[in-house]
């Protein structure tokens, strides 16, 4: 029986394209592709090294522009959550008409308790209000005042969970309404005036960090394209060799990927630093504010999103510088 | 080994680097072409290495028509070849040693074997001695065999060398010639170009004299044709 020749073997291979990869068993490509990666990564350290003072240089001008965009992150994210917080302990005040019966104000708290949006309530008499006052003063408003000129009051304390804008809304409507009644007063509109400030700044802060962001990206790709240009002459030389364009361009990648991650790391010591400067304002003013806010500083996942952001833009600056200079050299 | 058929290349200015070239370079032949500066000798080597693409006519290497091949599938091609150019293009940042094994690097040979490999190609050369040596401290000599060294630790099919004396002096051209004469004599097949006839008269080899893009004549070279 004569044994038919497979098309890869003898006189047929002649006339075959050359492959796209290596005909190697599937573990001689995985050490293969590790061992071209590594070199990859050697290759972009040198490329770092080589010119240190200026690699310096850049990582300090990526981890500069990356400071500001990580700063608004972490300070907006601290506001996030004592937004939350604020809005807990938000509630209504209700003045009540002078010289109310007392089974009205009875009927208004059962009528009030009846409310899902409505946690807590508390009822301070006029007299209670007054000595409230007086304490908080420090005069004694007898000697100054013919009688009590102040209200009694009903405190609520709303639900949040429970609650909507709109369904506050409607509830400072349907407490007005009510009889005996005479002004109801939100407890949360300064809140809500700062928050929607601070939207306005967040809005502004995201624009600018956006514009930072790409900055670092161009600061990036103009850094690899340099470089590239610097190694035009390896790369000339690779391609001429049989090196593949992903050859080419791995160490610049690496090289990117380098410069953001450095430039991450520095930016995180340089928030880190900065909150540090300001912890004496920050505590000033965090103690002079309700419900004690406080700032908490850099946490991993700040850390790992500003490095992971670092890295992103330093391969996306250097696939585009590196891939701009291979192109050129078309042979 | 490569079969060349009606080979026409025209530059996009109109002109006429090479036209209806055919010609045949046998497994393990060494040949020389010759002609003055704008021939068309450094076209040809270029066109084989498909550094370039004709504007007509065929290039069949080893059976497979270089028209046939793609852009992902040309660094593989490009690995069958060793190219050595007037100026060898080595990378001063690194040592002789990592400059020959670079083409070995690319093709993902395992370390143990481009240290096999190199050595055997440094020793080839005459500069074992100077491996770790970065190129910037040899002669001018000794860095254009390095660049041979370079093109032959991959054991390709074929050599293409453009002008690889161009800038040597005599003695160091008759030493450079010498050393394709001995790669010859292992089997590796070799394409030369030179303008300088004094250089290979003497040598028992194919000649291809190339004029304004043609060939003029094949066989032995007795006369200068500029």
């Amino acid at each position: 029986m004569i044994k038919q020749e497979s098309p890869s073997t003898g006189a047929n291979r002649r006339h075959e394209l050359p492959p796209d990869k290596p005909q190697n068993p599937p573990i001689a490509n995985v050490r293969l592709w590790l061992n071209n990666h590594k070199q990859a990564l050697h290759r972009a350290k040198f490329h770092l090294t080589h010119n240190l003072f200026a690699s310096i240089v850049t990582i300090l001008v990526i981890a500069s522009t990356l400071t500001l965009p990580a700063s608004f992150q972490i300070l907006f994210s601290n506001l996030q959550g004592k937004e939350d917080q604020l809005a807990q302990h938000s509630g209504i005040s209700i003045f009540l008409q002078k010289n109310i019966a007392q089974e009205t104000i009875q009927q208004l708290q059962e009528q009030m308790t009846a409310k899902p949006e409505i946690k807590a309530l508390s009822y301070l008499s006029a007299a209670d209000v007054l000595a409230e006052f007086q304490a908080s003063v420090g005069i004694n408003s007898k000697k100054l005042l013919p009688g009590n000129p102040l209200p009694a009051v009903i405190y609520l304390t709303l639900d949040m969970a429970n609650s909507s804008a709109t369904t506050i809304q409607s509830l400072e409507q349907w407490l007005g309404e009510l009889h005996g009644v005479d002004l109801v007063q939100m407890d949360s509109q300064w809140i809500n005036q700062l928050f929607a400030i601070v939207d306005l700044v967040k809005n502004l802060s995201l624009l600018l960090a956006l514009f930072l962001i790409f900055s670092v990206l161009v600061i990036i790709g103009n850094t690899i394209r340099l470089l590239a240009q610097h190694y035009y002459d390896e790369i000339l030389v690779s391609k001429l060799m049989g090196a593949t364009d992903a050859y080419v361009r791995r160490p610049f990648l690496y090289s990117g990927v380098l410069f953001g991650l450095l430039g991450g790391f520095f930016a995180c010591v340089f928030v880190f630093l900065g909150f540090l400067w300001l912890d004496p304002e920050i505590t000033a003013v965090t103690h002079n504010s309700v419900n004690s806010l406080t700032i908490n500083g850099l946490n991993f996942t700040d850390i790992s999103s500003i490095l992971l952001l670092g890295a992103l833009l330093g391969i996306g600056g250097a696939w585009i510088a590196s891939n701009r200079i291979i192109n050129e050299i078309s042979i | 080994m490569i079969e060349i058929q009606h080979l026409r290349k025209q530059y996009a200015s109109g002109q006429d680097a090479l036209r209806n070239i055919n010609l045949t370079i046998s497994q393990g032949e060494m040949i020389f072409l010759t002609g003055k500066s704008g021939a068309g000798k450094s076209t040809l080597l270029k066109l084989i290495a498909l550094l370039e693409r004709p504007s007509s006519g065929n290039i069949i290497f080893d059976g497979l028509d270089l028209a046939d091949i793609s852009l992902r599938q040309l660094p593989y091609f490009r690995r069958r070849i060793g190219f050595v150019f007037q100026n060898p293009t080595l990378l001063h940042d690194r040592s002789s040693f990592d400059n020959i094994a670079l083409p070995l690097v690319i093709s993902g040979y395992a370390t143990d074997e481009i240290v096999k490999r190199v050595r055997a190609s440094l020793d080839l050369v005459g500069l074992l001695k100077k491996s770790q040596q970065p190129p910037q401290n040899l002669s001018s000599g000794e860095q254009q065999r390095i660049g041979i060294a370079r093109a032959i630790v991959t054991r390709p099919e074929v050599i293409l060398a453009d002008e690889p004396t161009g800038n040597l002096d005599p003695e160091l051209s008759k030493e450079i010639m010498g050393l394709f004469s001995r790669l010859n004599q292992v089997g590796i097949t070799l394409a030369i170009a030179t303008h300088d006839l004094s250089l290979i008269n003497d040598m028992p080899y194919k000649k291809i004299a190339l004029c304004n893009g043609s060939i003029a004549s094949s066989g032995e070279v007795t006369q200068s044709h500029d």
